[in-house]
């Protein structure tokens, strides 16, 4: 397939979120190197957005990939896995924490950490504590998202439009960079 | 800030260094005053270390740059070096309200994601590659400096490890695609900071070529 019908289809067939992307079709990585469909070389010092830090097929990655994908891909968490179990504990022995709660993305990761937040305050401080407190182009992810740039004291769209009872309310602009306020209603 | 977390707040959230947002690094002060807050308050402190966690700052966690701990961190991309994960962490006091049946997922942490994301921190941990990081971000932050010190185009250089970003005195757009066009693939954070953030195995030679490439993006741009 020539790279000029790859990018009509790629215009043609995806949802427009992502705007006008970069031209070029990505076909091969390694370290920290990718080759697009036409042959030519890149330096990658996006690393994804900040994702591939050990470089494109890392030898230990793609071994760990191999393995797993020829031992067992998937269980529910209804069962234990040695991988996870094994994963849980170095992070645990390796940060402030004590326990882990595996998701498929930061956006997901957010959202539980901003669920455990409301569920904590709500049952162990006070039934009235359901707000957040963030810092502009924060809270903003997936789930919460309002996009870039929205300006000080805008409401953010996003948020705005996030259903579930999501509402911005006065949002500030008191800590300079660092601020808008957005909180989420309680339940009724 | 102060006046923002009152008796409703159930918790704040926060980046340490901002990625997206523009790499804007969290001051000590005020960073340390914020947990402060939060203790006085009974809000929780949750730090978002999606971008700035495993390694990319110099420190295995960007909180550790400033002496304070979190009560939750959240953690995806770098984590599994590209398999898609992500992780919420926190205290035993706190995990304990997550009762059965409360929160959960399908795809989260199967035997294959999981296996990734193992071989992927080990990797990081043995090598201690946060030391890279601090070592090779000051490397290419010292060259992007020396092309500032030559051209208008860069009004500040700021980051951390190797998340580091250059505000220009104009649209970063044109200079993606020039840096692209030339070999070099860039980010940007908003509309007028360039964002580098290489993988941490990256070389002196690698920045060299790619500081000689944004120098000329530059120029043209």
């Amino acid at each position: 397939m020539d790279t000029k019908t790859l990018l009509e289809w790629s215009a043609k067939y995806h949802t427009p979120n992502y705007g006008a992307r970069a031209p070029i079709v990505l076909v091969r990585g390694e370290g920290v190197r990718v080759w697009d469909s036409d042959g030519r070389e890149y330096l990658d010092f996006g690393a994804g957005i900040a994702v591939t830090s050990l470089g494109h097929c890392h030898p230990r990655v793609t071994g760990a990939i191999q393995e797993a994908a020829a031992t067992l891909l998937h269980v529910s968490n209804l069962y234990h896995s040695a991988p996870q179990i094994h994963l849980a504990k170095l992070l645990i022995e390796h940060s402030f924490a004590d326990r882990v709660f595996f998701s498929n993305s930061g956006a997901e990761a957010n959202e539980a950490a901003l669920k455990l937040a409301r569920k904590y305050a709500r049952e162990r401080i006070s039934s009235d504590r359901f707000e957040f407190v963030s810092t502009r182009q924060l809270v903003p992810r997936a789930h919460l998202r309002d996009g870039r740039g929205h300006r000080p004291g805008e409401v953010p769209p996003r948020l705005r439009a996030a259903g579930a009872g999501l509402q911005a309310r006065r949002p500030t602009t008191t800590c300079a960079r660092w601020s808008a306020r957005s909180t989420i209603a309680p339940p009724p | 800030m102060e006046r923002a977390i009152d008796n409703r707040t159930a918790a704040v959230i926060i980046e340490c260094i901002q990625g997206e947002g523009g790499v804007n690094i969290g001051e000590e002060d005020y960073l340390r005053g914020l947990r402060k807050l939060c203790d006085q308050s009974g809000a929780l402190l949750i730090i978002d270390e999606i971008q700035t966690g495993v390694a990319r700052t110099g420190r295995l966690w960007s909180y550790e740059h400033y002496g304070i701990e979190p009560d939750i961190m959240t953690l995806a991309k770098a984590l599994a070096n590209g398999v898609p994960i992500g992780a919420m962490l926190t205290r035993e006091e706190i995990a304990s309200v997550l009762i059965a049946g409360t929160h959960g997922s399908t795809f989260g942490g199967t035997p294959f994601i999981t296996s990734v994301a193992l071989a992927t921190l080990t990797t990081i941990l043995d090598g201690k590659l946060w030391e890279r990081a601090a070592k090779m971000g000051r490397y290419l932050m010292d060259g992007l400096r020396t092309i500032q010190a030559s051209t208008p185009a860069i009004r500040a250089v700021r980051g951390k490890g190797l998340l580091i970003g250059a505000e220009l005195s104009g649209p970063v757009g044109p200079v993606v695609d020039a840096c692209r066009e030339a070999g070099l693939l860039v980010l940007s954070a908003g509309e007028r900071v360039l964002r580098l953030t290489p993988p941490l195995i990256v070389e002196e030679r690698d920045c060299d070529r790619a500081l000689g490439i944004i120098k000329t993006a530059l120029g043209h741009a």
